[in-house]
This record gives structure tokens, sequence and C-alpha cells, in this order.
């Protein structure tokens, strides 16, 4: 036997200024910044959308070439995905999760560390090639779409520094998803059963394992890119006996399931919103978790129906749709129990309780959409339309950033001790749900008139709507200018919070005082 | 989660400190099992069709994964034993049986809970004797800490009432 570790008896404070930053192993640090990363990634991506609406203002070349239109699309669609929803969700798990089921921290704090501190480096990586050309942003990043299709993607001259990007951001996310199944299987709090975990917990833990399973499948993905690419391999190559389509097949196996990725924790914040301004529980609990593992089931086995016009044999055309279609199923299944719990309810109309409601009507919008698309004969026509950008922009950003920003405003005083100043949140809902209607909405018409996606000119009879949908792109540009000024007066100060936050509120997180200090837990935590 | 046994005098206490720990080892290995076959599943099935650069990453993830749950159940099984007789303060820290042993004077021993500068980090327990100090508790909720820091400086303060 040793003799138990000891320490000078002098203080021992924790790193201060940056050092505490790196560093830190604390949860509520590490969800401070990756909140911060995922909003400066969402106005990095925002402004590479602006310069793709201001192209789109009118038909003809006028702000950029088509290389660096295509850039763009590209950069703005893998920021968002890699830079902003993700790491907005995971700070708000590692903010949220140990707070809700009455853990100290997560299970395994360093790798938390880890975890966020690979990210800022591979969205360098990422975007570095972008200003490595002989002129100012002369186009040097990559051009080929963020879902990266060979044999297109294997033209690309930096492809080895975009895959290590791509790893190095599956990494990430694979050791975050490995933190919370940890978290959340071994230190929840005595009482705190599967059954009684709020949903947000459940949506996370589900997304969690979807994560796990598909991440080695991007990683598997982009290798076979870079082994065709530099090493000879004929993977995706044709002349080499591979088979481009497959590509497709690989790609979108991981592809798919991140969309849920995307949307099922957003489901979990709209679950904990909900009840709180409706006074009262969540309407079938027990279903909605079901619906979740549903969901998450049902996401691996419909990954073709990205690629209905590839040249699949009919029957699996039909198989796809089919099971497509039956995801509308349990995602009904939540839309009705939010409607049920709202229902009769002592209803207030708090920010956050807008951004919910707006967050269930659009994004049914864009699943209806969806439902449209699955359908194998019909997608032959939106295929690759701009029909299809207004569906998954109305899925992941007013369903996954909406219920972020929804997140932000319900749990922002409870991290701040500051109550966000309700004119100032609802002015941002406002302005952000008209606008956002007005930049996606007409792309329903122009998809359905025909216009294809990711082109930076086009026919004249579609320049009405597109100056319409641009001019909404600025406005939804700015309201989020405007959110981070209400962030930053909301952190610098305002109304103080009460421990509870908001009267209807219920949970773990409510019992400690606002803001969430050291002592998290001041009083035992009791789960009914 | 702390378990306090005193004799009847209050004399000689114990405290059984451990971390909580909602899984034992038997389902952390189901569910890491159903967890590894759901992903190596993945990975055979693209190294059956020619992808077989899926299999090594599916590998590779059920490798860290199992390194994962395996150092959270070692970290859950940390025990350590604060006792308090007449005249000693011992700490035994260790896994299954005592690893480490510290011990100092009763009359001597400091009871100290340092709050953090920073206002998110939780506090330290630790207990000082001279220049040294043994911290306890690292792995337990601020109340729970809060509360052993009270029954331990308790303990102490009745010891120096009596004497």
């Amino acid at each position: 036997m040793s003799t138990a570790t000891t320490h000078d008896d002098h203080h021992h404070g924790a790193p201060s200024g940056i050092m505490r930053w790196i560093t830190t192993t604390n949860h509520k640090d590490i969800g401070t910044l990756y909140l911060w990363f995922a909003f400066i990634n969402l106005l990095i991506g925002g402004a590479m959308a602006m310069v793709i609406r201001a192209e789109l203002f009118q038909p003809g070349m006028q702000v950029v070439d088509p290389n660096f239109f295509n850039m763009m699309t590209t950069m703005h669609g893998l920021i968002m995905i890699f830079g902003a929803v993700m790491p907005g969700f995971v700070g708000l798990a590692n903010w949220q999760i140990p707070m809700m089921i009455g853990a100290p921290d997560m299970a395994l704090p360093r790798m938390n560390n880890w975890s966020f501190w690979i990210l800022p480096f591979a969205a360098i990586m990422l975007i570095a090639p972008m200003f490595t050309g002989g002129a100012f942003l002369d186009g040097q990043g990559p051009a080929f779409g963020w879902t990266m299709y060979a044999p297109l993607s294997l033209q690309y001259d930096k492809l080895s520094f975009f895959i290590f990007a791509v790893h190095m951001l599956g990494f990430s996310s694979i050791m975050g998803a490995i933190n919370i199944i940890a978290t959340i299987l071994n230190m929840r709090a005595p009482g705190m059963t599967l059954m009684k975990m709020p949903l947000f917990v459940w949506t996370w833990f589900i997304t969690a394992f979807l994560l796990i399973a598909v991440m080695p499948v991007l990683a598997g993905a982009v290798t076979m890119l870079l082994t065709d690419k530099y090493f000879g391999t004929s993977f995706f190559a044709a002349a080499g006996g591979g088979d481009p389509v497959m590509f497709q097949h690989v790609f979108w196996f991981f592809g798919h399931p991140e969309v849920y990725i995307m949307i099922l924790p957003a489901f979990g914040v709209v679950s904990q919103i909900i009840p709180t301004f409706a006074r009262k529980p969540l309407f079938g609990y027990s279903s909605m978790v079901y619906a979740t593992a549903s969901i998450a089931f049902l996401s691996f086995i419909v990954w073709a129906h990205h690629m209905f016009t590839v040249g699949m044999p009919v029957a699996g055309e039909l198989y796809f749709m089919y099971a497509t279609v039956m995801i509308a199923v349990p995602t009904a299944v939540k839309v009705f129990n939010w409607m049920a719990t709202m229902w009769r309810g002592s209803m207030t109309f708090e920010t956050p309780m807008l951004w919910a409601i707006a967050f269930v009507f659009l994004f049914s919008l864009g699943g209806f959409t969806g439902l449209m698309m699955g359908i194998a004969p019909a997608d032959m026509q939106y295929h690759d339309t701009y029909f299809i950008v207004a569906h998954f922009h109305y899925v992941l950003v007013t369903g996954a950033v909406f219920s972020i920003i929804a997140a932000v405003y319900y749990w922002l005083p409870k991290w701040t001790g500051h109550m966000v100043n309700e004119t100032h949140g609802k002015i941002h809902f406002w302005w952000s749900t008209i606008s956002v209607n007005v930049l996606f909405f007409p792309q329903h018409f122009i998809g359905l008139a025909g216009m294809p996606r990711r082109i930076p000119d086009y026919s004249v009879q579609f320049a009405d709507w597109n100056m319409v949908s641009s001019i909404g792109g600025f406005a939804f540009g700015l309201a989020q200018v405007y959110f981070l000024f209400v962030l930053i007066k909301t952190i610098k100060g305002g109304e103080k919070a009460t421990d509870q936050v908001w009267e209807g509120a219920e949970g773990l997180e409510w019992t400690i005082p606002s803001p969430a200090p050291y002592h998290t837990f001041e009083t035992a935590p009791t789960v009914k | 989660m702390v378990k306090q046994v005193c004799d009847a005098a209050g004399q000689n206490c114990h405290w059984l400190i451990r971390p909580n720990q909602s899984m034992h080892w038997q389902s952390a290995i189901k569910v890491y099992l159903a967890i590894a076959a759901s992903c190596l599943a993945v990975g055979v099935f693209f190294a059956l069709h020619g992808f077989w650069p899926v299999l090594p990453f599916a590998g590779l993830e059920v490798i860290v994964l199992g390194g994962a749950f395996y150092a959270c159940m070692v970290r859950g099984e940390q025990r350590e034993i604060v006792s308090v007789n007449a005249d000693r303060l011992t700490v035994e820290k260790g896994r299954r049986k005592p690893q480490q042993h510290w011990e100092c004077p009763r009359a001597w021993a400091r009871i100290k809970l340092e709050r953090s500068r920073i206002a998110w980090y939780p506090s330290r327990l630790s207990v000082a004797f001279k220049s040294e100090r043994v911290e306890i508790g690292s792995f337990l909720n601020e109340q729970e800490r809060c509360l052993l820091a009270a029954e331990l400086q308790q303990v102490l303060r009745h010891n120096a009432a009596t004497h």
C-alpha cells in the first residue's frame, strides 16, 4: 500500500485567462465553448449563404465566378452541418445533460476537452484551402458539394487536406457521443431510471448511438476517396472496375442518419419547452421515447431515397419509398403529442415558446415536403431542384437551428443568471420567422418550376422569386447579428433570474440556483 | 455517495465515500456488446461488399468505446474511507482493496473546503496536516461534498471540545 497522493497546502486555483478555456474539463465551460464555436460558424456559414444569395439576386453572373460559387455552396453546407448545428447541439448536451440527470460532470471530462479542441483545428483545415490561391479567396477550396460525390471530388487537388479535416470532425463527434452515452448510463442520480429521464436526455442518448454507428462509415468513405486519389485503388473509379454510384450508397448510409443526428436533439429541446409553457406534463412521454427510437432505426434503412434518380431497380425504389414514408408515422406521433401537450394548457408565449411553436409548424412543413420527395416517381421531378433546397432548409433551419435558438432562450437565464429581455427576444423571433419564410418558401415555387440547385446563373423566368428569396436571406442573416446583440446584452446583465426561471419548468436543472453555480445541487437531487 | 458510521459516543467515525454509479458491470458489458455488434455489423456489411476500409474504423471505434466504458466502470469502483478515532485521522483510497494510506494526528487535522474563484467550478475538499493535504470526495456532487465537510468538521470539533 502506498501513501495517498498529497499536495502542498496552498491554494490550488484553476488556471485563468486563455489557459482556463484550453485546459478546462468542466462541462459548463466546454458547453460554452461549443456554443460559441457553433455561433461563430453560423455567422461564417451564413456569410457564405449571403454570397450565394447575392449572386442569385439576379440572373447572370454578377458577384463571383462559378467555381467560387460552387465553393460557397460546398463550404456553406459543411460549415453549417459540422461547424454550427452539430456543435450547437453538443454544446447544449454538455451544459444540460449533467444538470438534468444530477451528475457532477460528464463521465469522461478529459475526452470532453479533446472532443472540443479538435474542432477549431478541423474547421481551420476545412476553410484554409480557400485562402491558399494566388489572390485572396481565388477559389482553391473544395467545390464539389458537401456530399463529396466521386468522381467529381477526386478531381480536387487538395483532397487530402479536406479528408484530414473530415476525419478530425468525425473523431470529435465519436468522442462526444461516447462521452454522452457513458454519462447517461453511468451517472444518473439515484432514482432516475431510464424512463424518468427528460426527453432532451433521451433524444441525445439515441443520437449518440446513431453517431457511433455511422461515423466509421463516413471515415471509411473518405478514406476510400483518399486511396482512390493517391494510392491507385479503384473503389469508386469506373476505369479501374470501381463504381461511382457506390460512393453515393456509402455516403448516404452515413448521410441520412446524420440528418436525424441533427434533428433528434431538436425534438428533445421542443419536448422540454412546450410542457413548460403549456403548464402540462408532456403528453405521451413513453410514446415519444419509442417514436425517437423508431425514427433512429428507420434512418438506417432509407438512405437510397437520396438517389432515386441514379437508376436503381424498381424493387429497390419501391422498398426505399415505402421505408421512407414509414418515417412519417413516428414523426407524426411526436407532432401530435406536442399538440396534445398544448391542448387546453395554460399557455403563455414567452420567447422560447414562440420558437418552439414555430419549430413545430415549420418543421412539419419541411416534413411534408419530405414526404412528397419520398415518393419515388414524384422525386424524379423534384430531384436536384430548388424544391429540395427549400425542403432541407425548412428541416434544418426552421427545425434544427430554430430549436437551438429556442434552447438558448430557454436555458440562458439558468446559464447567465439574467432573464432575456422579452421585447428583444420577440423582435428576434418575428424578424427571423418572417424573413426565413420569405427566404425559403419561394424556393418551393422555383424548384417546382424546374430551377436546378447548385447553379450560379439561371433562366429569367426564375428571377422574381429568386430576388424575393435573396431579400429574405439578407434579412434573416441580419436577424442573427441582432441575436448576437441579444446574447451579449443578456450575458452582461438584465433582470435577475429565479432558480426555477419559468413558472411551469420542471426538472433537476431548475432546482439549482441561476446562474448554475459551482455548487450544483445544493439540495440533494430527488427524482419523483 | 457518502455513508457515515459512528459509535455511540461519536468518537470513532468512518465515512465510506464512493462515486454514484447508475450502471453495473453486467449492464455495461451488455450495452457495450450490443453497440459493438451493431457497429461491427455495419463494418462487416460494407467489407462484404468490397468496401473494407469501413471495418477498421468501426473496430477502432469499438476499442475506444470499450476503453471509455472500462475507465468509467473502474472509476466507479473507487472508494475512499476516512476514519477518525480517538487520536488519529486516517484516509484510505483504493479500488477493491486499500491502495493508498495517509494518516495524521486527529488533534491537528484540518478540513478544508475550497471554493473555486471560477463560479462554474466545483469546490475541493481536503484533509490537511502541516503542509500536506489529501483531497477527498473529488467525484461527489457539490451537495454531498459540502455535507461531508460539515460532518468531518463536526466530529473533529467534538473531539476538540471533549479533550
